[in-house]
């Protein structure tokens, strides 16, 4: 059912030209160098310590690795990753 | 994302947060809506910050989770209000010296005028004064072009006039109208402005009453507009000629070159006292009052014996309140005595400068001779300097005996 709605979601998506990250509640990352990261559309912190930083995502969850990692904000929607990033990976 | 300022105006607090599975307290505190920033993690503990609103609601959440929570440090406007309490007398100063400031500032304090030559100063600043700007005005209360456009109205001979508001000064500029010149029409004379023995005489139009070698007095006509028609000799009138022998008047125009005499006088003392400034001075400043004067900076006693002292007053816009500026300077007495030559040579320099002050423009001096009018045994050196110039004398005048100038 939800696959299906998903499925949907993401042809009306393509029909109509709407960004994806705002009908399939995508998350959007903006990488600024390899200190800042700002992510969009979150759904909350999985695992939180300064060289490893997991983040629920609505399908899956990012993993950051690094050094010195730390939240410099952290709104429902939205948060502010700064630090020595080394790695993103996005896993299911 | 956040804005420091608004943190700043609604407080915040900076916390640590020790116990465990932090991640949880995180995304409860999310769920609830509170924003929190700078979130680390040092050791095993968390630290963050929470604006003063969501304090409340966050220890409540810390406290379900078994969360120790230790308060590090407030920050932000609310938390400042008890220093404010305590140094109530420093704010309230300040807050004062400001408002003084600027009740202060919206006065006119000085008005400067510039630009003009020939229009008197002060009937700028009446005219001014008349129409709002004047020391001690409220600036709100004028408006700076009507009072342009009204005293361009009211004094003629002014062309431009800006009155540019700067602060606590008014800088009036003013620009002069340039007015022609008197035509000049009509027949007149050529005559003497000064006396003198003509040199050489050049007619344009007219007829010349003088010729080379003629001495002349002031006034006299030396190219006379009127001329009379040449009376014909007997063997040259034609049977059928019958010439005129009324006069006609003309605009008589030429120029008549004459040898002129100045004379300049100067003299010196062979021992001269001046009085000069040794380089000592103080200044005393007073508060007038309608109670009389209080010396606020100074020295009440002058110890000078020889001084010159100036003053400046300056009124508020109260009346008899002010202050009251008296500058003294000391001086001394320096003697100077000259040799005879010394004293002959001063002399004659100011006999020179006496004599260039009399003539007019840069006229050349042809011949020149030096009297000494004192005798060797004068303690004061009097000298006369003679100098002949030659000299354009002429002078128009209208025929009925008025002056025109050129």
């Amino acid at each position: 059912m939800e696959k299906r709605r998903e499925i949907i979601s993401k042809a009306m998506a393509d029909l109509l030209e709407i960004p994806a990250d705002l009908v399939l509640d995508l998350p959007r990352l903006t990488i600024t160098g390899r200190n800042e990261l700002y992510l969009e559309n979150h759904k909350g912190i999985i695992e939180y310590s300064t060289v490893r930083m997991r983040i629920n995502l609505s399908r899956g969850f990012l993993e950051v690795n690094g050094d010195n990692l730390e939240i410099q904000a952290l709104m429902p929607d939205e948060m502010r990753v700064i630090g020595e990033i080394s790695s993103i990976k996005y896993l299911d | 994302m956040a804005n420091k300022f608004s943190d700043q105006m609604g407080g915040f607090i900076s916390l640590r947060l020790r116990g465990a599975n932090q991640e949880k307290i995180i995304n409860l505190v999310l769920a609830r809506g509170i924003y929190i920033w700078d979130i680390k993690k040092r050791d095993d503990c968390i630290y963050l910050k929470v604006r003063n609103s969501g304090y409340e609601a966050f220890k409540t959440i810390a406290a379900e989770q078994n969360f120790e929570i230790e308060l590090l440090k407030r920050q932000g406007l609310p938390f400042y209000k008890k220093i404010m309490k305590r140094r109530m007398g420093l704010f309230g100063g300040a807050a004062l010296f400001i408002i003084t400031l600027y009740i202060m500032s919206s006065f006119v304090w000085f008005i400067q005028v510039s630009g003009n030559d020939k229009v008197d100063r002060n009937k700028i600043l009446m005219t001014a004064a008349h129409h709002g700007i004047y020391v001690g005005a409220n600036k709100w209360n004028f408006s700076r072009i009507e009072v342009e456009e009204a005293m361009l109205r009211e004094i003629n001979e002014i062309s431009y006039i800006e009155c540019d508001i700067r602060g606590v000064k008014a800088n009036i500029k003013v620009v002069e109208k340039i007015l022609p010149d008197l035509a000049v029409t009509g027949p007149c004379h050529l005559v003497a402005k000064r006396d003198g023995v003509v040199e050489d005489v050049l007619v344009l139009d007219g007829q010349a009453s003088v010729k080379a070698g003629d001495v002349v007095v002031q006034g006299d006509i030396l190219i006379s507009g009127i001329v009379y028609p040449p009376v014909p000799l007997e063997t040259d009138v034609l049977p059928n000629l019958s010439p005129s022998s009324e006069p006609y008047q003309v605009r008589a125009r030429g120029q008549v070159k004459a040898r002129t005499w100045y004379e300049g006088y100067g003299e010196c003392q062979l021992k001269v006292e001046d009085i000069l400034f040794s380089g000592q001075k103080f200044t005393n400043i007073y508060l007038e009052s309608p109670w009389g004067k209080y010396l606020l900076k100074g020295r009440a006693e002058n110890p000078y014996a020889i001084y010159e002292q100036s003053e400046k007053i300056w009124h508020g816009p109260l009346k008899n309140w002010g202050l009251y500026c008296l500058k003294t300077r000391e001086q001394v007495i320096k003697t100077t005595e000259y040799s005879e030559s010394e004293a002959i040579d001063i002399a004659q320099e100011k006999a020179m400068q006496n004599l260039r002050q009399g003539m007019e423009g840069n006229l050349k001096i042809v011949d020149s001779h030096i009297v000494i009018l004192s005798s060797p045994s004068d303690s004061i050196v009097r000298i006369k300097v003679c100098a002949e110039s030659i000299e354009d004398i002429s002078l128009p005048q209208s025929i009925e005996g008025g002056q025109i100038s050129n």
